[in-house]
């Protein structure tokens, strides 16, 4: 123990550094008094800057290295190695590092530092791997995170991110020095400083209905009221100030982080246990702090108050109207505005008296989320992304419970609207008087002065075409004051719409919740200046391994063109030949094979398919349940319930209105027929779907993940191209290119050519527009387009023009029509039978069921 | 009985969809003998194997 | 996942250990030569160290009896799974002449039996272990570190050379001997009067082992010094004398034959021995040597830093990344064969594995397989925790990038068709057949396509036939 207290304090800072800040301001006036502020520089390392640096770094090692040359010094082995070390340079062209000085102690640090552009490279079986994991997510982007190495990425987002999660730059460089094998090389120090020391200087605070631009520095706001965007949204306020200094500013006492408690943590359960003996406390106390507090202490969870203490803090006031632009100006600027919300010294608007239940209690990694959110006593805005199935919905619910204000909740779809308020009165005390839900169908309010509000985006953003109800809805809505707002979904909700509710609710504090920012995404700028800076991202693999989400196998299936679909596609130029290869009639085998392979096992299967017309005909050809646009909502419900209760129905259809919000924790296997192209957050969805599986945790469980692929075709592409974000989460895809026993299947579909040639006839018959993806998903008047209630879709269309094509009299004369004719829709047969049955014998054959599965299961352990 | 010289191609049916199609802008095949097998001008192999490695090439998604 | 078969092409490696690579060598020796040979107890020592577990097994059972068994007396002790590997294991031993003729009776080949007995127990003046030099009082012997860093320079500036050939880079050349060796065994190759160019074979050589990679080397020396009409017994006796000397210690080379005394110069250049000047009458041995017959690597393991060659530095990951703890240049290079490089650390080398890195690896001649077993011989310690050990979704991969690549072949020849009858057909299709030279038949469509080379044959097969017909 002592000796790993040791080797412990020689690698964590004990003390924080804070000697030369007053240089440091000092330095950076100066430097914004010469260099103008300049345009947003959408590179994340200033290139300029780094590779100047780097090569200068790199010329002084090489000369000194030069020096060392000199022969008379060196062994025959050494000369010769030099010599052979300059021939392998040039294959790294400017990532060659070779330069950098090991420290003598590398081997027990984990991480390198590219000076280039800032990647890091971490190894994830290093014994201080966690933490220094804690710490990486704090300040870079995970780029991937598979078994061994990760590698992670320091940009301005993340260092923005670490920044309003109260992480100081000095701590930075210094935690990232002692990690490191190498010495933090200067590009990347002087990168961190560059960004993060403009970085927490401003605030975006609301205060009794305004807006407040607030700042420690009132050399800050002058430099900001110089910017004219900024200068012309000033509202001039009455009130006098006697401080020469900051003569134009309101002056008031920042606020100092008291006691606060996050309900569901292991902390709120101590407070409860306090009457415990303290000697047994304490010791387990001692044990604790060694590794993880020294962290704490610079990853900031205890945070800043220390040097806030005492400080005035110096304000302006901005029209409402304005916030968007001041917000953009102010990213532009490199002065990006942190929200925080002093929530528990905010008087004006009244309390609500939420928590959450006594016996709920969340996850170790939910409560990580939170205290980034949480960390100084304030509520911070920002965005948390958690894994589906994860439990995001919790931690929205506990964070609305801590912060005990007014909340509106806005989610994609009317359906999701009703899981939110069903889990808020799971999870929390709330009561139905304070919880109310508006979209198309229900208008409520709230009772009392504080309660609850969900709703959908778009009943939110909407401007026009609305009912008498809803606009005094709306006037409900925005002439109150929000202590908490929570975004579910953010990804998929258009910029647009955000602006549009960010501008016209006015929130103190703002969180958004996703399971997928792909990092190349434009998307990212946007929600960073509308919401905040991501402050948590979770490790996938990491859930999966403690059983927080489901293990998943995925594999991908190389199915074959025939030949006669292969030269059709091949002819194709146009969007047809999408279709081609969706209803390749190997495909189409390989999909029922792996239907039935997975029956046999007990699994719940979801067929995804985001051209409808192959949804359709593979549904029905193979007599399966299918949900898509055009199906009605009574008859979307009816079928979603048999999923999930009846025995007989182990397989459905989902087109992409599956793809999002709609929660079947009975589903343990999931097939994708067609997808959206290259879409590689679409991929990371659809995972989603299986991973909340109900059995996740039953020994050995494992959920599959399939996607059928034509070979030769375009789909190749799109297919591995999806599967990268999650490869960089830590997945593999299995290539699989024989099924056995296929063969064996009996009434295998489409075994003849005959069949096959009916098929394909069938498939040019189509029109090329059924080779559109997602035809059937439409945005309606309360729910996002693509979401699985979505209402106003368009009419479903079967093929009206009549083409034939030479190609096609070359087949054969088949008759093209009979292939429809006989598969009729499973979802018919279904609706003219009985919905549930009576409970007896839903209840026998549940029983049924189980036993079954028992004995597969005993047979295969 | 008739001899012609030229090159015997083995591969899979798909290569010989695209083959044909190849074809069907330049001719080059000399007989197309069944799923597997073609026969073609000795002088176009080298042409055809770098067309074709193109036409594949489409579908492959490379990460650089 | 239901019974799913990825293209798994090659036969999982099997338990069976590869014989040594010398030992078919050997086995192609005259019986007066590997009884020469056998003259010398250093010679039956390094040969007894070559061996299988099994064939050891059974020398060490006959050696110090005096007189012959029966073979069904040694049959009793095998059971019948082991039957096969103990039948395989007595028909290598013949094949060296160690156990001359195994059905009739086993006893070991007198000469061997008497030089094995003598390396083990000791005696004997024939020195062929090799003599201790002198003490030198004005030299002092050099330390172990010195002729380690010596091996690997001359070691490494082989393979690099090899490596970089081709690449617009200028290593260090080898001398003309080993230059001349390469081009010979084709690991390298000359087109046209061009510089040595690396060669597939070559390509595949920087793959192995450098244990293995020393005897494919010392191989074609052999082969080399048959050709010369070098007396063979003196050069594999010099190799096993070498072999089985100590390292760090000096020997003379008074003792040495005329032949041992010209291979100085080779061995020199390829850094199995060191000597202080050409005309030094004291050489000493390097770890190349004295690991010849041993399973101790060949190379030191770590020289200083962490360079040089180590059992496991390659982490592979299910991302296609490949992070190498190395620094050593050589690796670096030989990694750059297969791996689209990206970083480079001071002890740490970064890429990935992509189609196209494959690609290029495999247009050079190397296989998905000796990727493979590279990647798995090199595995770092903490890849041991995976089982099995590198991530399949990447071998299999490799593989489907290797059979990419073999999706159309090509074979020139002539297309046989338009037969008047069926039996014309029949006539000339079994003609051809005979030959060997059908490449596609189709009975229905009468038509064939035969071989270039088979062309000529049935030519002349149908213009005899033509003539005979209508004279």
């Amino acid at each position: 123990m002592s000796a790993k207290r040791t080797a412990d304090e020689s690698l964590y800072p004990t003390k924080r550094l804070r000697q030369n800040e007053d240089q440091e301001y000092i330095e950076i006036g100066n430097e914004d008094d010469a260099i103008p502020p300049s345009p947003p520089d959408t590179s994340l390392v200033p290139r300029a800057a780094t590779i100047n640096f780097s090569a200068l770094t790199r010329k002084l090692a090489e000369a000194r290295r030069a020096k060392e040359n000199d022969p008379e010094n060196l062994t025959s082995l050494e000369a010769h190695r030099r010599q052979q070390d300059s021939l392998v340079s040039h294959i790294f062209m400017d990532q060659d590092f070779s330069w950098l000085h090991l420290k003598p102690d590398h081997a027990s640090r984990p991480l390198w530092i590219s000076p280039e552009d800032g990647h890091i490279i971490l190894e994830a079986f290093s014994p201080i791997a966690e933490q220094a994991q804690d710490f990486l997510t704090a300040i870079s982007e995970p780029v991937s995170r598979p078994a061994f190495i990760h590698e992670y990425k320091l940009t301005s987002y993340s260092l923005y991110a670490a920044v309003s999660v109260g992480l100081q730059t000095e701590d930075i460089i210094e935690v990232l020095n002692r990690l490191s094998k190498v010495p933090v090389p200067e590009s990347i120090t002087s990168f961190i400083r560059e960004r993060t020391l403009s970085y927490g200087k401003v605030k975006l605070v609301l205060k009794h209905n305004k807006y407040f631009v607030e700042s420690n520095h009132p050399e800050t706001l002058q430099l900001l009221l110089k910017d004219r965007v900024i200068r012309e949204a000033r509202l001039f306020s009455t009130q006098a100030d006697n401080s020469i200094k900051a003569a134009t500013f309101t002056t008031t006492k920042a606020p100092v982080k008291g006691n606060l408690v996050i309900p569901g943590t292991k902390e709120a359960e101590k407070k409860k246990d306090d009457t415990r003996p303290a000697s047994s406390n304490a010791a387990g106390q001692t044990n604790g702090t060694s590794d993880a507090d020294l962290f704490t202490s610079v990853v900031g969870v205890e945070g800043d108050e220390i040097d806030e203490d005492d400080e005035n803090v110096h304000a302006f006031e901005i029209h409402d109207s304005k916030i968007d632009d001041v917000k953009k100006r102010c990213n532009e600027l490199e002065y990006p505005m942190l929200e925080e919300y002093d929530f528990r010294n905010d008087t004006v608007n009244a309390n609500l008296d939420i928590d959450l239940k006594p016996a709920t209690v969340i996850r170790p990694y939910q409560e990580t989320s939170l205290s980034k959110m949480f960390g100084n006593g304030r509520a911070r805005s920002g965005i948390i992304v958690l894994p589906c199935g994860a439990g995001k919905t919790l931690v929205g619910i506990t964070a609305a419970c801590t912060i005990k204000k007014s909340c509106l909740v806005l989610c994609t779809s009317s359906v999701s609207v009703m899981q939110w308020k069903q889990q808020f009165m799971q999870w929390s005390n709330v009561t139905d008087r304070q919880i109310a839900v508006f979209t198309a169908d229900q208008k409520e309010k709230f009772a009392g002065d504080s309660g609850i509000v969900v709703s959908t985006y778009s009943m939110v953003a909407n401007t026009h075409n609305r009912s008498h109800e809803s606009k005094k809805m709306m006037e409900f809505l925005t002439s109150r004051e929000w202590g908490f707002i929570l975004l579910d979904e953010v990804h998929v909700v258009p910029a647009a719409m955000f602006r549009r509710v960010v501008t016209t609710i006015k929130a103190h504090s703002k969180l958004g919740l996703t399971a997928t920012l792909v990092r190349e995404d434009d998307k990212i700028a946007d929600l960073n200046y509308m919401i905040g800076p991501k402050l948590y991202e979770a490790n996938w693999m990491d859930l999966a391994a403690k059983g927080h989400i489901a293990n998943v196998q995925c594999a991908e299936v190389w199915c074959p063109m025939t030949p006669e679909f292969y030269r059709e596609y091949l002819r194709e130029q146009s969007r047809k030949r999408m279709l081609l290869y969706c209803m390749n009639p190997n495909k189409f085998q390989a999909c029922q094979f792996l239907i039935k392979y997975h029956e046999d096992r007990g699994d719940k299967v979801i067929v995804f398919s985001d051209n409808v017309f192959a949804l359709e005909a593979y549904a029905k050809r193979l007599g399966k349940l299918y949900i898509h646009g055009g199906t009605g909502q009574t008859e979307r419900m009816r079928i979603l319930s048999w999923f999930q209760h009846s025995p007989q129905v182990n397989t459905i259809f989902l087109s992409k209105v599956g793809d999002t919000s709609i929660d079947l924790p009975e589903a343990t296997c999931l097939i994708q027929i067609s997808s959206h192209f290259g879409s590689r957050r679409q991929e990371a969805q659809r995972l989603g779907r299986i991973l909340r599986a109900k059995r996740r945790n039953d020994e050995g469980f494992n959920a599959f993940f399939y996607s059928l692929v034509s070979k030769d075709t375009q789909e190749m592409y799109y297919s591995t191209k999806r599967q990268q974000f999650l490869i960089d989460q830590g997945y593999a895809f299995k290539v699989i290119t024989h099924l056995d026993g296929l063969e064996d299947l009996p009434d295998l579909v489409y075994r003849t050519k005959d069949e096959q040639i009916e098929l394909i006839s069938s498939v040019l018959l189509a029109n090329e527009s059924e080779a559109d993806l997602g035809s059937d998903v439409r945005a309606g008047e309360g729910d996002l387009a693509g979401t699985v209630t979505s209402k106003d879709f368009g009419p479903m269309r079967f093929p009206a023009a009549q083409r034939t094509t030479g190609s096609l009299t070359a087949l054969s004369g088949a008759q093209h029509m009979s292939y429809i004719e006989q598969n009729k829709s499973a979802n018919k047969k279904l609706a003219r039978e009985a919905a549930p049955r009576h409970k007896l014998f839903a209840k026998r054959d549940k029983e049924k069921a189980a036993a079954r599965k028992e004995a597969r299961t005993a047979g295969h352990p | 009985m008739r001899t012609i010289i030229g090159i015997l191609l083995t591969c899979d049916p798909a290569v010989k969809q695209i083959l044909l199609s190849m074809n069907e802008k330049h001719s080059f095949i000399i007989e197309d003998l069944d799923d597997h097998h073609l026969v073609i001008k000795a002088d176009e192999e080298y042409r055809v194997r770098k067309e074709l490695e193109a036409e594949l090439e489409k579908n492959t998604y490379s990460l650089e | 996942m239901p019974v799913a078969q990825p293209y798994v092409y090659a036969e999982n490696s099997t338990t069976v250990e590869t014989p040594h690579a010398l030992l078919p060598f050997l086995q192609s020796q005259s019986q007066s030569t590997l009884t020469r040979l056998y003259q010398r107890p250093s010679s039956c020592l390094s040969i007894f160290r070559l061996l299988a577990p099994l064939e050891r097994q059974l020398v060490m059972n006959l050696l110090w009896l005096e007189s012959a068994i029966q073979p069904s007396t040694m049959g009793a002790w095998v059971i019948r799974e082991g039957k096969k590997i103990y039948e395989e294991a007595l028909t290598n031993l013949s094949r060296l002449h160690i156990l001359p003729n195994p059905t009739a009776k086993l006893a070991l080949n007198g000469t061997f039996k008497t030089s094995f007995r003598q390396a083990l127990t000791g005696g004997g003046t024939s020195g062929s272990f090799g003599v201790p030099a002198e003490p030198d009082d004005k030299r002092a012997t050099p330390d172990i570190e010195a002729l380690d860093g010596y091996a690997l320079e001359r070691w490494e500036t082989i393979l690099h050379y090899m490596v970089s050939s081709g690449t617009g880079q200028h290593p260090t050349k080898p001398s003309q001997g080993v230059l001349f060796l390469l081009d010979r065994s084709g690991l390298m190759g000359s087109f046209h009067g061009s510089p040595l160019q690396i060669t597939s074979a070559g390509f595949q050589f920087l793959l192995h082992t450098p244990h293995e990679q020393l005897w494919d080397l010392l191989l074609q020396y052999l082969h080399l010094a048959e050709e010369r009409q070098m007396d063979l017994v003196e050069v594999l006796g010099f190799l096993f004398m070498l072999s089985t000397m100590e390292l760090g210690r000096e020997y003379s080379t008074e003792n040495l034959s005329g032949t041992q005394k010209a291979m100085l110069e080779d061995l020199r250049d390829y850094g199995l021995i060191w000597q202080r000047r050409p005309s030094s009458r004291r050489f000493s041995p390097t770890r190349l040597s004295t690991t010849l017959t041993s399973s101790s690597p060949p190379l030191p393991t770590s020289t200083g830093t962490s360079s040089g060659p180590q059992e496991g530095f390659i982490v592979l990951e299910t991302n296609y990344r490949i992070y190498a703890y190395t620094d050593n240049p050589l690796q670096t290079a030989v990694l750059n064969l297969f791996v689209s490089l990206k970083y480079r650390f001071p002890n740490l080398v970064v890429g990935s594995i992509t189609r196209d890195s494959v690609k290029k690896a495999l247009m050079n001649g190397i296989s998905a397989d000796q990727i493979i077993s590279y990647l798995i011989t090199h595995a770092h310690p903490q890849m041991r925790k995976n089982n099995p050990l590198l991530p399949v979704t990447v071998q299999d991969q490799i593989r489907l990038w290797e059979l990419e690549k073999n999706r159309l072949k090509s074979q020139e020849g002539y297309l046989y068709t338009a037969f008047a009858s069926q039996a014309d057909y029949k006539f000339v299709l079994d003609y051809a057949k005979e030959l060997d030279v059908v490449l596609w038949e189709n009975s229905s469509k009468r038509c064939f396509f035969c071989s270039l080379d088979g062309h000529t044959n049935i030519k002349g097969f149908i213009e005899r036939r033509t003539m005979v017909a209508n004279p």
